[in-house]
């Protein structure tokens, strides 16, 4: 083959986004720190996913689809490593506009200008990363234009990257330290991989993925039966055991639990109406409440902002959050979208873009809490028309603090530089636990153990959560420290987290607070 | 020939009992100053203006002090000491015109839920407090309770009101200050301790508050008081 039409492109994304969603979860393991937040393979592989649906709406038009695969990778793009994807495929795609067919040195002049685009879309391009896979791909496909078999062509660039994969360690200290190779510049290998299995014609055979239990994968095009539908049946003792054969075939997600009169059903269904017309069999029908899921999946995004969109205000505030406590908190003070996402479940542009358009200010501000979120959210603001400023917050507490010291009463300028102060002065302190056995900073850790990070960076690890936080806290103190704030996760009882607060003692206050983040059981902001 | 204003009470002072008190008042005295709680926060100036006109005596002035509390307070006690020297209504009414701008207070709330509900502070203005030991400030503008900051926890908040005070560049080592609490007095003395570290000040008058202010402030405030020079 020395053509690809537009057919034959599609099959290569396609081959290459299940190709990476089949080993997404190797990808994620790829981490440099051995605490449980790794999700490059995942936030990729929804990026590259995301892409490939909107190129499926596309006709066979060459321009049409690759315009498609272009807009689907800067809205589906997660993370900062999916943020670089979605750049490449926007390089890449605009390169091979007005091309009815695809030559192999059309081919290495899109990989290059998909490499030109990331290295100008990064502030500070990072050597030993994705950025360096992709220029070593790209440089490879140009020495090979005299090559026209685009097997062989991409049997070639594909020897080139996992080479560049595996030389990584060697530009970028912390993967050799860690014992691993970049994350970001393997799942682009998979992705080569998949498109080269394409051009030989294979299919690449879905793998059943373990779900991730952090995922709350929202997706409206996932939404199969439409109605949740419930009914309280009063059916005078008639056995209920029958019921539920009869309408299993009418959707999913079905619950029925009776005690000695009341039956109630619960299911999800596209014939809410047979639903209800088989449980009048039963009995008389106490209570029915059925609704549209789809209609209700909008409404999950946008719940808090019905009215919202009457006047424009001088400021907006859009933050992401890893909990519910910490969620509630960022609304308590004033934020007008919360997006939900932490370590483990980046949001997409697409999510934050869509928080955007619901705030109706002059000027908006975006904390994206997680330094893996900075460039999605910086990707959202460049797709969008409003006046969006993204502060560099790592972690919530820092937004937090930024937005009890906001002042509405000045001009965004002075506003931004107040906030960057503020968070300036934020010591963060995390507390997680490792998930492989490792060696941090000539420190030997083990599977499991508790790990203490101040500001990102490991400091201390022991066997117990509690007594690990108390030490680097009190280390942390200094005289000019005047309130620390406990926020206690998911995984921690709030009677464990009241003993660690009565064994911080000092002057100021100290300040226990539930944060509902996952993995994390304590974040500490020391201020 | 003096009454100050009664310290306030739950219920506003009705213009019938003014009426008594000035009528008893002008039957010993020949003059009456009355200084009242802000008139922004407080009906009772109102209600002492109506009691005035019905008795239509022009020896009785009703001043609105734009203050409450210790800050009104501060007033009333150097119109006392002026009549007692023998000063004429004039000279202490002007005295008093004069002080009154010159008195700041300053509040440190844990919570405004009972400002807001007491309809002492607008509702226009940000909702902040009883999260995250969010401690809001309030101050006197022209007699109304302005929100001027907000800090975190008690540190934060006594650092602010001494640089506050530092930058008033007022010398209290020989100056009045009032301290006023609503069931907060570990953290008053915290901060008269606080104040007296930092500018050497000695002259303090203590004092929990009455009843309006404590429903109005609700359980958590601490009030500084002060006469700008």
């Amino acid at each position: 083959m020395d053509r690809i039409d537009v057919n034959t492109l599609k099959r290569m994304f396609r081959a290459g986004s299940q190709y990476l969603t089949n080993k997404s979860g190797e990808v994620n393991r790829l981490n440099v720190f051995p605490v449980p937040d790794g999700d490059t393979g995942s936030n990729m592989a929804h990026t590259l996913d995301f892409a490939v649906k909107e190129m499926e709406k596309a006709s066979d038009d060459m321009n049409e689809v690759l315009n498609n695969l272009s807009r689907g990778a800067l809205l589906g793009a997660k993370g900062n490593s999916g943020v670089i994807l979605s750049q490449i495929i926007r390089g890449f795609a605009k390169s091979l506009l007005n091309h009815d067919e695809i030559t192999t040195k059309d081919f290495a002049e899109a990989l290059n200008a998909g490499s030109a685009i990331a290295y100008k879309a990064v502030m500070k391009p990072t050597e030993g990363t994705i950025l360096t896979v992709i220029r070593d791909c790209a440089n490879e496909a140009l020495k090979l234009t005299s090559v026209n078999d685009f097997e062989i062509f991409m049997e070639n660039i594909v020897k080139a990257a996992s080479e560049s994969v595996k030389r990584t360690p060697d530009l970028l200290p912390v993967l050799k330290q860690a014992n691993v190779v970049d994350s970001g510049g393997q799942g682009f290998l998979f992705i080569l991989i998949g498109m080269l299995q394409a051009i030989k014609g294979h299919e690449i055979v879905v793998q059943h993925v373990v779900e991730d239990i952090h995922k709350k994968e929202s997706n409206i095009a996932d939404i199969k039966f439409t109605y949740c539908t419930e009914m309280l049946i009063d059916a005078k003792s008639k056995n209920s055991s029958k019921l539920k054969a009869e309408i299993e075939s009418f959707g999913d997600s079905i619950i029925i639990v009776g005690n000695e009169d009341l039956i109630k059903v619960h299911i999800h269904t596209n014939s809410p109406g047979l639903v209800l017309q088989k449980g009048l069999e039963y009995g008389e029908l106490v209570k029915v409440k059925i609704e549209n899921m789809k209609l209700q999946h909008e409404n999950v995004i946008f719940e808090s902002n019905k009215d919202r969109n009457t006047y424009v205000k001088k400021y907006g505030f859009l933050a992401v959050s890893p909990g519910e406590g910490i969620s509630s908190l960022f609304k308590d003070l004033g934020c007008d979208i919360v997006i939900d996402g932490g370590q483990t479940m980046n949001p997409s542009a697409l999510d934050i873009l869509n928080g955007l358009k619901e705030i109706n200010a002059e000027d908006i501000i975006v904390f994206p809490n997680n330094k893996n979120i900075v460039m999605t959210c910086e990707q959202a603001k460049s797709l969008s028309d409003k006046n969006v400023y993204v502060i560099n917050t790592y972690s919530f507490n820092q937004a937090i603090s930024a937005m009890i010291n906001f002042d509405v009463n000045t001009n965004v300028d002075d506003a931004i530089k107040n906030i960057n102060d503020t968070i300036q002065k934020v010591t963060t302190v995390e507390i997680t636990y490792s998930i492989r056995d490792t060696v941090l900073n000539g420190t030997e850790i083990k599977t499991g153990e508790i790990l203490g990070l101040v500001n990102g960076q490991f400091v201390d690890k022991g066997t117990d959560y509690n007594e690990v936080a108390r030490q680097i806290v009190i280390n942390a103190i200094s005289d000019d420290t005047s309130i620390i704030t406990i926020y206690y996760g998911k995984e921690v009882e709030e009677e464990n987290a009241k003993k660690l607060l009565n064994t911080i003692v000092f002057d100021g206050d100290v300040e226990l607070q539930y944060g509902g983040q996952p993995l994390y059981y304590y974040v500490i902001s020391i201020e | 020939m003096i009454n100050s204003g009664k310290m306030p009470n739950t219920s506003q002072v009705s213009p019938i009992e003014f009426m008594d008190v000035f009528s008893d008042l002008l039957k010993s005295y020949d003059e009456i100053i009355c200084v009242l709680m802000s008139s922004k926060l407080s009906g009772t100036y109102q209600s002492a203006l109506l009691a005035k006109d019905n008795l239509k005596n022009q020896n009785i002035t009703v001043i609105d002090s734009k203050n409450f509390s210790l800050g009104e307070g501060f007033i009333v006690i150097e119109a006392a000491k002026m009549a007692c020297n023998g000063n004429t209504s004039d000279e202490i009414i002007a005295k008093v015109t004069d002080m009154i701008p010159k008195i700041s207070y300053t509040m440190i709330f844990d919570s405004l839920d009972y400002l807001y509900k007491g309809g002492r502070l607008k509702k226009t203005q940000a909702i902040l407090g009883s999260i995250l030991n969010i401690k809001p400030i309030l101050v006197n503008n022209d007699g109304e309770l302005e929100i001027k900051d907000k800090v975190r926890g008690r540190k934060n908040a006594i650092k602010w009101i001494i640089n506050y005070m530092k930058e008033t560049k007022i010398d209290f080592s020989k100056k009045e200050i009032g301290l006023l609490h609503t069931d907060r007095e570990e953290f008053m003395l915290e901060i008269e301790n606080a104040i007296r570290n930092e500018f050497g000040a000695t002259n303090f008058i203590k004092n929990r508050a009455g009843c309006t202010v404590g429903v109005h402030a609700g359980p958590s405030a601490v009030g500084i008081f002060f006469e700008f020079n």
